[in-house]
């Protein structure tokens, strides 16, 4: 049976927005709510209360506490006296009239406005944060976001470039004690990822070069404990960039892998982060897919961004969003982490960065079903970020704002910091509470940015170009397989002859880095040498003419 | 008669009254009026009545009406028991519904009722119980209890069920196991705050039409008119509605407050949104319906004379001729009170009916509009809103015999706009004021529903501007 909360701003309080924010979230959770409105008099309020019958009262106060003590007692005597001492009821004010109602012992739940994010959702489900145990903190990705809804969970990067792992140890401590943040990724150093079983390739001068150096399942295991304590934040690393599954493995073992991120076109000899060459890079990715696809274990897509990064233009961006998912189902993967790594690269407009994610979504989305579901993860541009810790922080926000568009399941927070040094524990604190406040305002409602008729219009031409460039690809391998989207050599061949391809991977002899790009009404579009814009079409045909000829050179020449 | 006519009567509680309309022209070609005779028979009066304003009684002249609509008040009106769970709560919407739906309103319970109240309910002998309570899934256990208890009692009356609608077939079973005629409709305030009268007044109305008309002895009336289409004061609400509202092809006068002064009781009717027309100000407490009527049992001429009296006295509203000489006041007043058709005939007597219709306005109207009140908070002086907020109606009508017939008609309606005494009072600041001398407005109302436009037409057309407020 659907429970009922009744809401009022008590006496002559008029300050109703904290009430009215926490009945808004208790509607999203299938509450039924009812406001008796600003000033609302104890005897309006119990009389509210003997018609609606409400499970719970909720009473905001932000005046005096001098009042408060008085209001207070007065609302005691007229609950006993109306037959309604046994309503549960909880109190919302500033932290001195939040004093006041805590020592009258009526309330089971106060809240003072300094009180953790998901404080006020964990009361509402039932399980308020203070009563809760270890084992009441879902430990499970998909649980955690449920558990959280309708807000986001929160993911941050965190570790600490040292030589040695205790800085993040303390650190993931004192993120976890702050109870603002969900999943830790941690940010390790290359050798960690790349070297983790060949203590000889290790370089000791590079050390913690750009992340926490963890060399054994030890270190790891002191990093999972450290988590254990305020909120029991869930853990994740990235890949190994060699002995992929084996690695997946200790991950898995230690520190309870939250989920596993790979790639398919990086983290190989392409971008110099991996030894592979591109076709067998393709083949251990999709391994890796299909190892933790086998063990219901959520996959993200570490892939689009990767383009845009490079400043590949809009269409292989969106292009890369939709054989990702294509590859992942294939894979046997049941829960996709799909990413959009927003003002990537960083001079897209608002506007075209919306339309590019937006055409993302539903590319990636058209795969979805019961069993491939598929979760959204916003995250601001790496590339984004000013140094100034000012205009970093309010960049931090207004990307915040612009990712709630999509509703997504998870915001990957990035510290204000990141242009400057890795964060510290405290500034992925502030950061998350910054990102937390933003989340929470955005849940009133804002303005349908989705719906303006420009971003449809690109969102709707980017996936018909995308498609194109999908179809290309497909035909590629026609004939030869029976799906060369997930046929690593049609994959690799499509690199190789620049059907996917960007301006930064010029002089790289995986790719022909001979597109260009340019920045035209804020979108990322392919352009000819003179500058004009490329439509797909036209791209992929001189792409595909181009590969004919060298092919032809090549067999002259042979 | 001739065709394209309608025949119009109110089969009032002192007299029964005949207007007789032409709906081509929208012109009222006769009137007629007698003493009503609902506790002999009825028809006699209303033959009476006819023959006043020469309508033939034979059936061929009664079947050339095109309409022959009746609405009554007689036999002590539609009289109707309110039953809810809070008493500021959903008792005043059933008791804000069932005035707005015509009715008079004997009394009001609330919460659980006691073998006293329900045989107090006994000798009331309401024509309609209006059972509420709770708030559409809200608490469900008051009214069940109240259903069993009026199931149990002695009263036979339809029971207009309108409360939390999850134990509404509950409700429904408890009065059929024991034979009671039970209407299920809408609850009356479905979530907290919200109001919800319309579908309740449309069963009373059915309720009306299906028993109360022959339990008073109507029916009768029927064999000369069509119907006894509803109680007098809805008519006059239909016509208030029509007056501001207007039709899609003919726009009304806008937002507007009609005034009836009578014997026994003065009512108010209003059709406005009552929003608060200032910023800064809180409104409290259950929203009021747009279309909204207050009856006031103690403020009138001659019936309520002596309790008008107090009521003025106790509000200390001071009158000139109402001033002087309490002794002598409380006498009048008791000759008015045993003497319901007096008509004035000296100097006195005139200028004792107009102090006295004032004093009633005034009073009515404090009651039917809202009213501010300041409220100190640490944050400085917020204002509270209760009730309506009638300042920027720009429209005051009086209906009923004092503006019919008083030479100090737009002296009395004044008393409907608000002066300086009483700056909290959200009545109308500035109005222009009609009178219905011709009695035209519960005629208009019976004609809202098959002719509006004649009705409408026929309002603008008699109601007399009686100039602006000053």
């Amino acid at each position: 049976m659907t429970k009922k909360i009744l809401g009022a701003a008590l006496g002559e309080c008029v300050h109703i927005g904290g009430v009215t924010r926490f009945l808004g979230l208790a509607q999203e959770l299938g509450y039924r709510t009812e406001f008796t409105g600003p000033a609302t008099s104890v005897r309006a309020l119990i009389a509210a209360a003997q018609e609606v019958d409400p499970d719970i009262i909720g009473v905001s106060y932000r005046l005096t506490p001098e009042n408060a003590v008085l209001l207070l007692r007065d609302f005691k005597r007229a609950l006993e006296e109306a037959g309604l001492a046994h309503k549960r009821l909880v109190f919302g004010g500033t932290p001195p009239v939040a004093e006041v109602a805590r020592q009258t012992g009526m309330f089971e739940a106060v809240f003072d406005g300094r009180d953790p994010p998901a404080a006020v959702l964990a009361y509402l489900k039932g399980t308020p944060l203070d009563g809760m145990k270890p084992q009441d903190y879902p430990q499970d990705v998909m649980q955690r976001i449920g558990w959280k809804a309708p807000l986001p969970i929160i993911r941050h990067h965190f570790g600490v470039p040292a030589e040695e792992i205790t800085p993040t140890v303390e650190g993931i401590q004192q993120i976890a004690e702050a109870r603002v943040l969900d999943v830790i990724s941690l940010g390790s150093d290359q050798d960690a990822q790349e070297n983790f079983f060949h203590p000889e390739r290790q370089d000791p001068q590079a050390k913690g070069a750009g992340g926490v150096p963890f060399r054994t399942e030890e270190d790891l295991e002191r990093l999972y404990q450290a988590s254990r304590r305020g909120n029991y934040p869930l853990l994740r690393s990235y890949s190994g960039t060699t002995d992929h599954i084996r690695y997946a493995e200790v991950l898995q073992r230690t520190i309870r892998n939250a989920w596993c991120a790979t790639s398919l076109f990086w983290f190989n000899a392409m971008d110099g982060r991996g030894p592979s060459p591109m076709e067998q890079s393709i083949r251990e990715h999709i391994e890796l897919m299909r190892w933790h696809g086998a063990r219901n274990i959520p996959v993200e897509g570490n892939e689009p961004y990767h383009w845009g990064l490079r400043d590949a233009h809009d269409v292989v961006v969106c292009a890369a969003a939709y054989i990702y998912a294509h590859v992942a189902k294939k894979a046997g993967v049941k829960d996709y982490i799909s990413p959009y790594m927003f003002e990537t690269p960083p001079h897209l407009s608002h506007k075209m960065d919306l339309a590019k994610t937006l055409a993302q979504i539903e590319l990636a989305e058209s795969h979805a079903d019961d069993a491939f579901r598929i979760w959204r993860h916003a995250r601001a541009g790496l590339l984004s970020y000013p140094v100034d810790a000012d205009y970093a922080r309010a960049q931090l926000v207004q990307s915040v704002y612009v990712q709630m568009a999509i509703r997504p399941a998870i915001v990957h927070v990035v510290s204000y910091s990141e242009a400057d040094h890795a964060a510290s524990a405290q500034e992925v604190i502030e950061s998350c509470k910054m990102a937390h406040w933003v989340m929470r305002t955005c849940l009133k409602g804002v303005p349908d940015m989705s719906a303006d008729p420009e971003v449809q219009r690109r969102k709707d031409q980017l996936i018909e170009e995308t498609l194109e460039l999908i179809n290309a690809i497909r035909e590629l391998g026609a004939g030869r397989v029976e799906d060369p989207l997930c046929d690593p050599a049609s994959l690799a061949y499509a690199i190789r002859i620049g059907i996917l391809d960007a301006p930064q991977l010029k002089n790289n002899p995986y790719v022909p880095g001979q597109v260009k790009t340019r920045a035209i009404d804020g979108a990322i579009v392919a352009v000819d040498e003179a500058g004009d814009i490329l439509t797909e079409k036209e791209r992929i045909r001189r792409v595909l003419a181009q590969a004919e000829a060298r092919t032809a050179t090549d067999g002259a020449s042979r | 008669m001739r065709d394209c006519t309608a025949l119009l009567v109110d089969i009032g509680s002192t007299y029964t009254k005949v207007v007789v309309v032409d709906l081509a022209a929208a012109e009222v070609l006769a009137r007629g009026k007698s003493a009503t005779t609902v506790e002999r028979d009825v028809t006699l009066g209303l033959k009476r009545a006819l023959a006043a304003a020469g309508v033939g009684l034979r059936k061929r002249d009664l079947a050339g009406f095109t309409l022959r609509l009746a609405c009554s008040s007689a036999a002590g009106g539609l009289s109707l028991v309110a039953i809810g769970l809070v008493p500021e709560l959903t008792a005043e919407a059933a008791r804000r519904a069932a005035l707005g739906a015509g009715a008079v309103v004997q009394d009001v319970y609330s919460y659980q009722l006691t073998r006293h109240e329900v045989a107090k309910m006994e000798r009331l002998q309401p024509d309609i119980i209006l059972l509420a309570g709770g708030t559409d899934g809200g608490e469900a256990t008051t009214v069940v209890h109240n259903a069993v208890m009026l199931a149990e009692s002695r009263l036979r009356v339809p029971v207009v069920v309108a409360g939390n609608k999850a134990v509404g077939e509950q409700v429904m079973g408890i009065f059929r196991q024991l034979g009671v005629d039970a209407r299920l409709t809408e609850n009356v305030m479905p979530r907290l705050n919200t109001l919800n009268v319309e579908p309740i007044q449309h069963v009373i109305r059915q309720v009306f039409l299906e028993h109360i008309v022959a339990a008073k002895g109507l029916d009768r009336a029927e064999e000369l008119l069509e119907a006894v289409a509803m109680p007098t004061p809805s008519a006059v609400l239909a016509g208030a509605r029509l007056l501001a509202d207007g039709l899609t092809r003919e726009s009304g006068w806008g937002e507007l407050l009609v005034v009836d002064v009578g014997g026994a009781t003065t009512d108010v009717h209003s059709v406005a949104d009552g929003q608060s027309t200032q910023r800064e100000v809180i409104y409290r407490g259950l929203p009021e319906p747009r279309i909204k009527r207050t009856v006031e049992g103690d403020l009138g001429l001659r019936v309520s004379a002596p309790s008008l009296l107090a009521a003025l006295d106790q509000a200390r509203v001071s009158i000139a001729p109402v001033k002087s000489g309490a002794g002598d006041r409380q006498v009048r007043a008791e000759q008015l009170r045993r003497d319901v058709g007096h008509l004035p005939e000296t100097k006195e007597d005139w200028a004792l009916d107009a102090a006295l219709g004032r004093g009633a306005v005034e009073l009515a109207i404090a009651r039917h509009a809202g009213r501010l009140e300041e409220l100190m908070t640490p944050q400085g002086p917020i204002f509270i809103q209760r009730g309506k907020d009638l300042s920027q109606v720009g429209i005051v009508v009086g209906t009923g015999g004092v503006f019919a017939h008083h030479h100090q008609a737009r002296f009395i309606l004044q008393g409907a706009v608000a002066d300086q005494r009483d700056p909290f009072l959200l009545a109308p600041r500035r109005a222009r004021l009609y009178l219905d001398r011709g009695y035209v407005f519960w005629a208009a109302g019976l004609l809202a529903e098959d002719e509006p436009q004649v009705g409408l037409r026929l309002l603008k057309r008699y109601l007399e501007a009686s100039g602006g407020s000053p």
